[in-house]
């Protein structure tokens, strides 16, 4: 096997693809550096869930008969990857991160296994997660079969869920890009703590169709890799209509920079009380820096704040009355008890409980908000935010635990993340920063469907920066 | 700043003081049944937000949702 520096391991989707075509390394080469790499490093993350080395040199063997007769499919074709555990892979083992689960194996592929698999995409292994996308509310990071995803930066702090293997397999350079899946947070936060570059698409964009479902109304899948370009390129071969999610907008994703408006045209909205006084104050002169970054870009910036809603109370309404109505029969046969974590447990089951009258009236409150941001989007191209207010949390702090700072009297636009989930806009996630050597990172949020503006603007923050090209002492 | 010592906060520093003084373990975790109370009473209070929220008979459920 070829010898590879640490430079392939953290190497992006374009230089990857360039050196397969130019067949410095071949395919099957880089599938099994990549293999042995997620074999030996992700239990050190608890970021594996299952390694697929059959199917990975299968399909490098594959894409290198491809090469050899000059078939070029596209910047995709022969880069490794791995899943979130929540999506099917046809026979191997899909827990969802929960025991009871533990075992399930599926008979076909998820669509957006599949939609890879037509860009020659190599998919070698499985992605540790929080059980069941964590439905019902976790308390501590340790709720997956998996255990608790260990952050790269410093293994005491957490790697973020619910999508923990897939944010922290693409931090430590164990798979050059990761698919995860966002109901309410679940690429914001792994992205964000542990350093990579997150896509959340628009709500029906991509097919949820052999996913595990948690909220119907608010399940999205989306890539996180080493830059908005590679997410961008991801999100090209995922996205499109598809006669088997319900949900499904019958759209498709095109990456085209070339028809993107300028950026110095947009119109930014942001709050200077989620910079000066929701941050914590250590990574507050981070995202000052982050957002000068910006200025110099040209990006013109306006005050705004969020519409009054009780986004969080709304959120966690919806997903609990979906997820408990997914997970009835596990709740109703008493195997929920074999879940890890304790609140979520209770959370599951209490969750049954929700009236008609209560879920129906969050869906409307819902409608009201939709509206609202719709109006807000009249005068605002993207809306810009600390991703989440700090750096990553040690693994044995309760996750629900108070805030220890009083809560800014002014909202500003603090509960993005929970009003971005029910509107189903687009975001993208760039690390920013670092605070006692652990990553944060930005939001940069869209209307419906402008994913090409935000990776535009992505592109252009980190050809200044060089935040997502830090490697994690261990890499 | 000072950060300011929350009421559970302010428990668990109790507690534990208590603990140290009468070299009992730590609080122990709330049991299943002290949690499903715990679970019930976060969705009441979610609720109780959702129904502040003025709506008209005009404002329908997203039911099927679109982004």
């Amino acid at each position: 096997m070829a010898d590879f520096g640490d430079d392939v391991f953290f190497a992006t989707i374009s230089e990857l693809n360039a050196r397969l075509r130019a067949r410095e390394i071949s395919a099957r080469e880089l599938a099994g550096a990549f293999l042995q790499r997620l074999e030996t490093l992700g239990p050190r993350y608890n970021a594996l869930a299952c390694l697929l080395p059959e199917r990975a040199l299968k399909a490098a063997e594959d894409v290198d008969d491809e090469l050899k007769r000059g078939r070029v499919r596209g910047p995709l074709q022969g880069i490794p990857f791995g899943a979130k555990d929540l999506l099917a892979v046809k026979g191997a083992p899909t827990a969802w991160g929960a025991k009871p689960f533990a075992g399930q194996v599926f008979d076909k592929d998820a669509a957006v296994i599949r939609g890879l698999d037509r860009a020659r995409a190599v998919l070698i292994g499985k992605l540790a997660m929080v059980e069941l996308a964590g439905g019902g509310g976790y308390r501590y990071a340790a709720a997956s079969v998996n255990g608790p995803g260990l952050n790269p930066w410093n293994r005491q702090y957490w790697s973020g869920g619910s999508s923990s293997g897939s944010g922290s397999a693409v931090a430590a350079g164990l798979v050059p890009f990761a698919i995860g899946s966002e109901t309410w947070g679940s690429i914001l936060t792994p992205a964000a703590y542990c350093g990579v570059t997150g896509l959340r698409p628009t709500y029906g964009l991509v097919s949820r169709h052999g996913a595990m479902p948690l909220s119907w109304t608010m399940d999205k899948i989306g890539p996180m890799g080493r830059s908005a370009e590679d997410c961008a390129l991801i999100l090209h071969e995922i996205s499109g209509g598809d006669g088997d999610d319900p949900a499904s907008a019958g759209k498709r994703f095109h990456y085209t920079p070339q028809f993107t408006r300028k950026i110095q045209d947009l119109k930014a909205g942001f709050a200077v009380v989620d910079f000066e006084e929701w941050a914590d104050p250590p990574a507050r002169e981070a995202f000052k820096k982050a957002l000068d970054v910006l200025r110099e870009m040209g990006l013109p910036f306006v005050a705004t704040e969020l519409p009054d809603f009780p986004y969080g109370a709304t959120a966690s309404s919806i997903i609990a009355a979906e997820g408990s109505a997914v997970f009835e029969e596990l709740i109703q046969s008493g195997r929920v008890d074999e879940l890890a974590d304790q609140r979520q447990i209770a959370g599951l089951k209490a969750g049954l409980e929700i009236q008609a009258k209560d879920y129906l009236r969050a869906l409307r409150v819902r409608s009201r908000m939709q509206q609202e941001l719709r109006k807000m989007f009249y005068d605002i191209d993207v809306l810009i935010s600390p991703a989440r207010f700090g750096p990553a949390s040690r693994l044995s702090e309760p996750l629900d635990a108070e805030r220890s700072r009083p809560e800014p009297k002014q909202r500003g636009l603090s509960g993005l993340s929970a009003a971005g989930n029910l509107a189903g806009l687009p975001a993208l996630f760039l690390p920013c920063g670092f605070v006692d050597g652990l990553p944060v990172a930005m939001q940069v949020v869209g209307r419906p469907f402008t994913e090409n503006t935000l990776v535009a603007i992505g592109k252009e923050f980190q050809q200044r920066t060089d935040w997502h090209r830090r490697r994690p002492p261990a890499g | 700043m000072k950060p300011t010592l929350t009421r559970r906060r302010l428990a668990l520093v109790l507690g534990g003081a208590a603990c140290l003084s009468t070299g009992r373990s730590q609080p122990s975790p709330p049991s299943p049944e002290q949690e499903l109370e715990a679970a019930r009473k976060r969705l009441v209070s979610a609720t109780a937000q959702i129904y502040k929220v003025p709506l008209t008979y005009a404002d329908e459920p997203v039911t099927i949702f679109r982004a």
